[in-house]
């Protein structure tokens, strides 16, 4: 498909869009660029309030990828909305989908830009991440019904169909749900989830959560019961503490301090987190990626993370992670003992206004024989309408077999090289974001990949077009 | 089996309790004001002071002793006990604003002007019998309402607040830092989320923002090689950070429907050596084969007789060579390996 071809099918989305938007709102809407995480405003939630009954965003998306000859071109379309309370203020209808057009039809099984979206049977693919209605006091006070397909986030992240009820009795929250299990990659046929949970504070610096979820999933029927404690331990000291259950055996807990001291700018973070038993297949929410990784065995992991700001100009992040798993006989490819740790400066506003730069570097290191880094570099600057931004990053991943040293006494190179690989990756990656007006905007980012893997040199064009209304 | 997980129930519960204990901080005062406006004392500046200056005082000791002396015998500390919780304690009530407040611009000043009464911020104060934090008012059932009647550009963030600003992200929020702005936020969030999701909900709602990220956009690493090769890496280092986006059936959909890229033409050609046998003679705990192939089959290969690959091969016979990789028997050549191992 040819350049001029697809910038064609480009500017028709867009007039599009503009005759789909509804009439424009004055007020403050939300908008998150997932490049700088800019919050440009609050929800009707927060009390502000909108003309529209309808508030929302369009954004229309091509993508365009080259790569040794080969080349593929998609387009997507994201739809967001809310509606304003209605029918005496108790209903409101929220809804979030998208669509995605394959223009050359699907990648060969190899083909270098094969990815999930080529699995699918049509060429044009449509997703409802959630469509619901809210329906406030449905029966008594302090109540509110949710009915329709949405993400519950307790235990497990779940998307169903279904309802969620929940209801404020005197201080304590609690919340029931059920309904038919969503998957946008696999048959869920039937699968069932229901849960239910309290939320209460037995002292004043202190909240308790219990949840419970069940999910039936083909020949898998998992129970979770899971309780979360935190509590202010002194004025800048919080602890947080989870232990979950999953069919009556312990899951894992986790406990973590953590100090936030503002005065300072400053925090520590400290955690221990012990997976406690052994975990095969089951049900697809809960399922460790058994059927690809096998099973996930018993592991401690200690983390500490921390950060210091200097001033309104500069922070500095850093942390290590130190894993181990807690019998070595458990060692195999896919249950690793491993350190990480990380490092990251932000500089804001330093010689140049409305400026962020950002520097990262990341290290694995897996019982010394894998070894990963990364490291990137990321400036964004505002120029009157214009969001410029560009960066860089560079990967490399040293990867061995468990055991190759002796391994290669016996191989020659044609078989060590799938034990031993050393792999390079270098991003460069320009944006440019242009704001048509307080509720518009076009964007366009290039990216070019240089890597070890096949293909070595990879492109990719992002045009996009955003409207809120 | 069940006696052990509930030891380790009770453990932990314990472990948590004590803990509560630990922090556990009394409230400092007894005081109703329900009472005190029961016994006649209506006016807050009776005790608050604020008529002159418009800003409200915390009451001296000496301002409560000027009903209570006749209470009060500095013979006898239990008599302390009227209003202190413990004998002997001495009083720090807070004159500043507490830490979660200090990025409020907020003055009782502004609002005594505007003739906002006591009880319409601090909603049911004058039924209360303890000092407790639902006197606080809350922001959006409290302020907004309130501000949004006296005009839009009332409920702008920056009204109230010093640091969140309409293009400036929150700080922090009770106590605990939320910065946004942080290059590694984006790997703190979730924890923030599960300490308090009404408070990501304020701004984020209906959780979109969730769906759109961790159902949507990638993350910056995940690249073409990433997409290709270098996720398997990280899969195997640690799946649960994969686990905060992706489900089974996701991984699954893929690899069933997709060739690894060491799957090329000399993967199990006749002329090359085999390498996808080689590598499923593998201890399993080293290969990787199981991941798109769970159960694999080929009864006609057999077993390996030894165990596979440990030091350098003692047997010449059986590989020619003593070349791990080398069919051991003659390979025919020109003739498929397929012929004889049609599996």
């Amino acid at each position: 498909m040819s350049i001029p071809k697809i910038l064609g099918i480009f500017s028709i989305c867009i007039m599009i869009s503009s005759l789909v938007h509804f009439a424009q709102a004055e007020n403050i809407t939300v908008q998150t660029d997932n490049t700088t995480g800019t919050i440009t405003g609050l929800t009707e939630s927060s009390g502000f309030t909108y003309k529209d009954f309808i508030s929302g965003s369009f954004r229309a998306q091509y993508e365009g990828r080259w790569a040794e000859g080969e080349e593929d071109h998609d387009m997507y379309e994201y739809f967001r909305f809310r509606t304003k309370d209605f029918y005496n203020d108790k209903i409101s209808i929220a809804g979030f989908g998208r669509l995605s057009e394959d223009f050359d039809g699907h990648e060969p099984k190899d083909g270098a830009f094969r990815d999930i979206l080529d699995t699918y049977e049509h060429s044009v693919n449509g997703r409802i991440y959630y469509l619901y209605a809210d329906i406030k006091d449905p029966v008594i006070d302090k109540s509110s019904l949710r009915i329709g397909r949405q993400y519950e986030y307790s235990l497990e992240t779940i998307l169903f169909d279904g309802v969620r009820y929940e209801q404020q009795i005197g201080p304590v929250g609690t919340y029931a749900f059920g309904g038919l299990r969503f998957s946008q990659y696999s048959n869920a046929y039937f699968d069932t989830v229901a849960g239910s949970g309290v939320a209460f504070r037995p002292l004043m610096d202190t909240r308790v959560t219990l949840d419970y979820v069940h999910i039936e999933d083909d020949e898998f029927d998992d129970d979770e019961v899971g309780v979360n404690v935190w509590h202010k331990v002194y004025d800048d000291l919080n602890f947080y503490g989870r232990y979950t259950l999953l069919d009556t055996l312990p899951k894992d807990f986790l406990v973590k301090l953590s100090w936030d001291k503002i005065d300072w700018d400053a925090n520590v973070q400290v955690s221990y987190y012990r997976f406690l038993h052994s975990l095969a297949e089951h049900s697809n929410n809960i399922s460790p990626f058994y059927e690809i990784l096998g099973s996930f065995k018993p592991f401690d992991l200690i983390s500490l993370t921390g950060y210091k700001g200097f001033g309104e100009k500069f922070g500095v992040s850093s942390g290590v992670d130190y894993r181990r798993l807690i019998d070595e006989d458990d060692e195999n490819t896919f249950n690793r003992d491993y350190n990480r740790s990380f490092i990251s400066f932000m500089i804001n506003n330093v010689l140049l206004r409305e400026s962020k730069f950002a520097f990262t570097l990341e290290y694995w290191n897996i019982e010394g024989i894998d070894h990963s880094a990364d490291l990137s570099v990321d400036f964004d600057k505002k120029i009157g309408k214009f969001d410029i931004g560009g960066g860089t990053g560079y990967s490399v991943y040293k990867y061995n077999f468990i055991g190759s040293n002796d391994l290669a006494a016996v191989l020659d190179d044609e078989y060590t090289r799938d034990i031993e690989q050393k792999i390079n990756v270098r991003t460069y990656y320009l944006r440019v974001k242009y704001s048509l007006s307080k509720h518009s905007d076009v964007g366009m980012q290039w990216l070019t990949e240089v890597s070890d893997t096949d293909p070595e040199t990879y492109h990719q064009l992002l045009l996009s077009y955003s409207r809120n209304f | 089996m069940i006696r052990k997980n509930t030891c380790h129930l009770i453990f932990l519960i314990t472990i948590s309790f004590l803990f509560l204990l630990g922090g556990c901080k009394e409230s400092e005062i007894h005081y109703s004001h329900a009472k005190h406006i029961e016994r006649g004392l209506k006016d807050c500046n009776t005790c608050h002071l604020y008529q002159e200056d418009l800003e409200p005082k915390w009451p001296k000791m000496a301002k409560c002793l000027t009903c209570h002396m006749k209470d009060f015998n500095p013979n006898k500390p239990e008599s302390c006990l009227l209003c202190h919780t413990k004998p002997g304690m001495k009083i720090k009530v807070k004159h500043n604003i507490p830490k979660k407040y200090q990025d409020l611009k907020f003055t009782h000043k502004v609002h005594l002007e505007n003739n906002i009464a006591c009880n319409q911020c601090h909603k049911g104060i004058e039924k209360s019998d303890a000092i407790t934090l639902d006197l606080i008012p809350d922001m959006f059932g409290g302020c907004i309402p309130c501000h949004k009647e006296r005009g839009e550009e009332k409920i702008a963030c920056d009204v109230c607040h010093k640091h969140i600003k309409k293009n400036r992200m929150p700080l922090y929020h009770e106590d605990r830092w939320v910065k946004h702005d942080d290059p590694r936020w984006i790997q703190k969030h979730g924890n923030e989320f599960y300490y308090s999701e009404d408070y990501c909900k304020r701004c984020h709602a209906d959780l979109n923002w969730c769906v759109n990220c961790h159902q949507d956009q990638k993350p910056r690493n995940h690249n073409n090689a990433w997409r290709r090769k270098t996720h398997g890496f990280a899969a195997s280092w640690e799946r649960k950070k994969c686990m905060a986006c992706h489900q089974e059936d996701f991984c699954v959909r893929c690899h069933e429907n997709t060739t690894p890229l060491s799957h090329t033409a000399s993967w199990g050609g006749v002329n090359t050596r085999n390498r996808h046998c080689l590598n499923c003679h593998f201890p399993v705990s080293m290969v990787s084969c199981t991941v798109c192939h769970p159960s694999p089959e080929h009864p006609s290969a057999g077993s390996s007789p030894h165990p596979p690959f440990v030091g350098n091969c003692t047997q010449p016979g059986c590989h020619p060579a003593g070349r791990a990789g080398e069919p051991p028997h003659p390979k025919p050549a020109g003739i498929q390996c397929t012929v004889c191992h049609p599996q």
